[in-house]
């Protein structure tokens, strides 16, 4: 028992450092729509909503941190900004998002990939970019916003299509009629 | 409302992450960092390899009868180079005979280091950087010239860590080069990206006699950077006869987007 739970941790902890590194080099080498998918964010909010919240922090913490070390952004930015935003996604799904359907899940998908960019963006701001327009009246923001907000919606349809059809997790489908 | 438990993962996640950083700001991380760097550019390289190629074939589109046009144009330009070249070599071969005459040693410390790109600069607010799989330990710094395989100026590096460094490219805003162009008074002057798309050459005295399809190399000011290294093409001229200077812009020779193996230049 001990060993097949080393053996799970073990792939976990690469099966998180594979996505990373396949959002860090794969997918920004895309044309620029499909460039803007954040498969980490999308993975991270799956796993808290299919699974529990202390995967989902641990994904976000090994993710986040080897994220950080590849990039030359400044430490911490993407640390900081997955972690608040699961917490942001922790707290909408027990105060709004309180049954695991379909819609649940998209919609769910759809307020943190806003609220990941805002997040992101506020500390590339404050931190980088201070003397500079504010981030809400660039207009890239809002392109780069509407593209990510495309994609990440096609993989949390696939991602929910596929959780659909190997496990019961996600039921109802779809909201029950009351 | 959430209450707080003992244990709460957020409060864990958040002293970690505070950890993390307190131990990366005093270079603890730093042996860790290498590891895991080292172990992962090769297949980071492959994963950008194979991003860049899925980009390539998505957007390659092209009318038949622009490539035909492109093709013409292209063999006038080779006709012309071939004239051009066989001029070069008499002028090498003379400046040879001068130099062994004037007993002129002419040695050259420049050394190359060939490098693969890993990923796109995400700190780039447009997106025009790279990261390459080399960094301090390969010998490299900031300054430094990176060009690609036919020597044609790419860009610059900008930051190094110990094993991967960031360059900005020549179409970068802010990816400044001391430049010249190769007209009869070699004009000097400061290039810069514009956009992502092109480079702008500013500050050129009204005085100054240029033309489209001038070549821009490197003037060799600063010392990073040997002089000679064709960084483009003068596209347009903006002239205002009322303005103390004017302005060109420089279309690079090279699809910037399309880079997988760069070299350094390292005085």
């Amino acid at each position: 028992m001990k060993v097949k739970k080393i053996v799970k941790f073990i792939f976990f902890i690469i099966l998180i450092f594979v996505i990373t590194l396949v959002q860090f080099s794969f997918i920004p080498a895309l044309a620029p729509l499909p460039a803007a998918a954040n498969l980490f964010l999308v993975v991270a909010i799956f796993i808290l909503f299919f699974f529990d919240l202390r995967l989902a922090t641990a994904a976000v913490i090994l993710g986040g941190f080897f994220w950080d070390i590849l990039s030359f952004n400044f430490f911490g930015f993407y640390l900081f900004s997955l972690v608040l935003t699961l917490l942001a996604a922790y707290w909408i799904m027990r105060a709004w998002l309180t049954n695991r359907s379909f819609y649940a899940w998209l919609i769910l998908m759809t307020i943190m990939t806003i609220i990941y960019s805002l997040i992101a963006s506020l500390l590339l701001y404050f931190f980088i970019y201070s003397g500079q327009t504010f981030f809400l009246m660039n207009g890239n923001f809002w392109q780069q916003l509407f593209y990510q907000l495309v994609d990440n919606f096609i993989l949390a349809l696939f991602l929910g299509l596929l959780a659909a059809a190997v496990t019961k997790r996600l039921r109802p489908f779809f909201l029950e009629k009351s | 409302m959430i209450k707080i438990k003992k244990n709460n993962p957020f409060i864990v996640a958040v002293v970690v992450a505070g950890l993390l950083l307190f131990f990366q700001a005093l270079g603890w991380l730093r042996p860790l960092e290498n590891i895991l760097t080292n172990a992962v550019k090769p297949l980071a390289g492959v994963l950008y390899n194979w991003g860049s190629d899925l980009e390539v074939s998505s957007s390659d589109g092209v009318n038949p009868a622009e490539l035909e046009a492109k093709i013409v144009d292209l063999q006038k330009e080779v006709a012309t180079l071939i004239v051009a070249n066989s001029k070069s070599v008499e002028t090498v071969s003379e400046n040879k005979k001068l130099r062994s005459l004037l007993d002129f040693s002419a040695s050259s410390d420049w050394q190359v280091v060939s490098a693969g790109v890993i990923a796109r600069d995400e700190t780039a607010e447009d997106g025009s950087g790279l990261l390459i799989n080399r960094g301090m330990r390969d010998g490299l710094r900031v300054g430094l010239a990176v060009v690609n395989e036919e020597g044609i100026v790419v860009g610059q590096i900008v930051e190094v860590k110990d094993t991967i460094a960031r360059i900005c490219l020549t179409t970068s805003p802010g990816c400044q080069l001391a430049a010249a162009i190769q007209n009869e008074s070699k004009t000097q002057g400061l290039t810069d990206g514009n956009l992502g798309l092109t480079i702008k050459m500013s500050y050129i005295p009204q005085l100054e006699k240029i033309n489209v399809g001038d070549t821009i190399i490197s003037s060799g000011l600063g010392g990073n950077i040997p002089r000679g290294l064709v960084i483009g093409r003068v596209a347009s001229i903006f002239n205002e006869s009322n303005e103390v200077w004017q302005e060109a812009t420089i279309e690079p020779l090279v699809d910037l987007n399309r880079l997988t193996i760069v070299a350094v230049i390292i005085p």
